[in-house]
């Protein structure tokens, strides 16, 4: 619930920096604001501030793009919700640990890999199978989301770099994708940047820290792992 | 509205497809994968630093749409994550049992290691993943206790059977020491004390049949 409740702040941002398209979105996101009512007042307060500033035809091509962003962003936060909901199911579907979708040899090679590694007790490379497939699952996800933003239906590298770009927990893997694929990502989000990046990009922490519930800071290290995204995220809400 | 109603669809047939066809495909892959894994295994070692790109592009299938498609570049740089994943992962771990003085790495330590590192959303699923796999594991490891059971039922069985053989051997010492008795010289007096009394029966009998021929000679004259 809470996290729902976080996901709607940004509909309400949207309607309250509001164009008539803007309002005509909110029946589509029906919802009551559980969140702190400080803290909408404030974002409200920064995307009226920021809204005023554009041009009339650069403000309604940004106040679109914004719209159809935000409602990909949506999408993905339900998939990644319903992710997390069927994987309790499964497991607690799961009866048999012989049968993996990762062979548990190679698992325990790549653990043995690291010269600090001594003994593997036989839990852990089936724990390793369990958690790899829900980091394959994740992270494919998150790179689909890229896929569907550019309007393909292939998967590329390219995707799978954006969504170690935008997601905190994936930091380890930076220096895995090459610079190409990052250059991308990079010059894909610049333009929509440049405009909000001062201001809101300062005062996102200052906004996002204080009024989350311990359920709420994964939602927060979602955002925070979209560094480069932020300032459209912010500028939505 | 075009492009309302474009996201309205792709959410459907994601819904649509996840819930049916990867299912199908999984069921199928697998089969085939588990010869390949087999054939990779024995034929290259470079790639044992990396998990099976068919196993890789399997799970991978499962969260896109049935109509989507997944380039080769992308399972190979996914393969490399996973493998990222597992050293960062067991690095964590590793120093964790380091500082404890311990030398193996448990599940826990993974769980433990899987948190610290920001994956959250994990921990929970696979805590009760480890949960279940111990309560089963925990089972499966009475059956080979009963089966050393058994073998220590079967050896007492062995030393039975030869406290019976003893037994047996017992017997046939008895035996032996009965066949010293008949070679031994009591025997002998037996055959003297058997021998006496034939020869007066013997004596006696002749004896009767001249009193019958002094009979006879008598009335003859």
């Amino acid at each position: 619930m809470d996290h729902q409740g976080h996901s709607q702040n940004p509909s309400m941002g949207v309607v309250g920096s509001g164009a008539q398209l803007a309002y005509g979105s909110n029946p589509y996101q029906p919802g009551q604001i559980t969140g702190p009512p400080g803290s909408v007042v404030t974002s409200v307060g920064t995307i009226q501030s920021t809204g005023q500033p554009a041009g009339a035809q650069l403000g309604q091509h940004q106040l679109a793009y914004q719209h159809i962003h935000q409602q990909q962003q949506h999408q993905l936060q339900q998939q990644l919700q319903q992710f997390w909901s069927s994987q309790y199911q499964e497991i607690e579907k799961v009866t048999d640990f012989k049968n993996h979708s990762l062979p548990l040899a190679r698992i325990k090679k790549i653990m043995k890999a690291d010269e600090d590694v001594r003994m593997i007790s036989a839990e852990a490379p089936v724990i390793f199978a369990r958690a790899c497939e829900m980091f394959i699952l994740e992270l494919t996800l998150r790179s689909w989301n890229h896929t569907e933003e550019n309007k393909r239906r292939t998967l590329q590298k390219n995707d799978i770099a954006a969504a170690i770009t935008r997601t905190d927990i994936f930091d380890f893997l930076v220096d895995i994708v090459p610079r190409e694929d990052l250059k991308d990502e990079v010059l894909a989000s610049i333009p929509r940047g440049t405009m909000p990046v001062a201001g809101p990009a300062d005062a996102l922490p200052y906004c996002y820290m204080p009024p989350q519930h311990p359920s709420q800071v994964g939602a927060a290290g979602v955002i925070m792992g979209k560094p480069v995204m932020d300032p459209n995220m912010y500028a939505q809400q | 509205m075009e492009d309302e109603s474009h996201n309205n669809i792709l959410p459907n047939g994601f819904n649509t497809g996840s819930t049916e066809s990867p299912c199908l495909k999984t069921s199928t892959m697998t089969t085939q994968h588990n010869n390949n894994n087999n054939h990779q295994n024995h034929s290259n070692k470079e790639q044992d630093r990396f998990l099976p790109i068919a196993n890789v592009g399997r799970i991978m299938k499962k969260v896109i749409p049935p109509n989507g498609k997944i380039s080769k570049d992308a399972k190979e740089t996914v393969q490399e994550c996973v493998s990222e994943f597992i050293s960062f992962v067991t690095g964590e771990a590793s120093d964790k049992c380091q500082r404890e003085k311990r030398k193996t790495i448990n599940g826990d330590d993974v769980i433990w290691a899987i948190t610290t590192l920001g994956f959250e959303d994990y921990v929970e699923p696979l805590k009760t993943y480890l949960q279940k796999y111990k309560e089963i594991e925990g089972e499966k490891l009475n059956i080979p206790k009963q089966l050393r059971s058994e073998q220590r039922l079967h050896q007492h069985q062995q030393n039975h059977n030869n406290n019976h053989d003893e037994n047996n051997n017992q017997p046939f010492n008895g035996a032996y020491a009965s066949s010293n008795l008949i070679s031994q010289p009591p025997y002998v007096p037996t055959d003297q004390k058997f021998s006496l009394p034939f020869s007066p029966n013997s004596i006696q009998n002749q004896l009767r049949q001249q009193e019958q021929i002094d009979s006879v000679g008598h009335w003859y004259e």
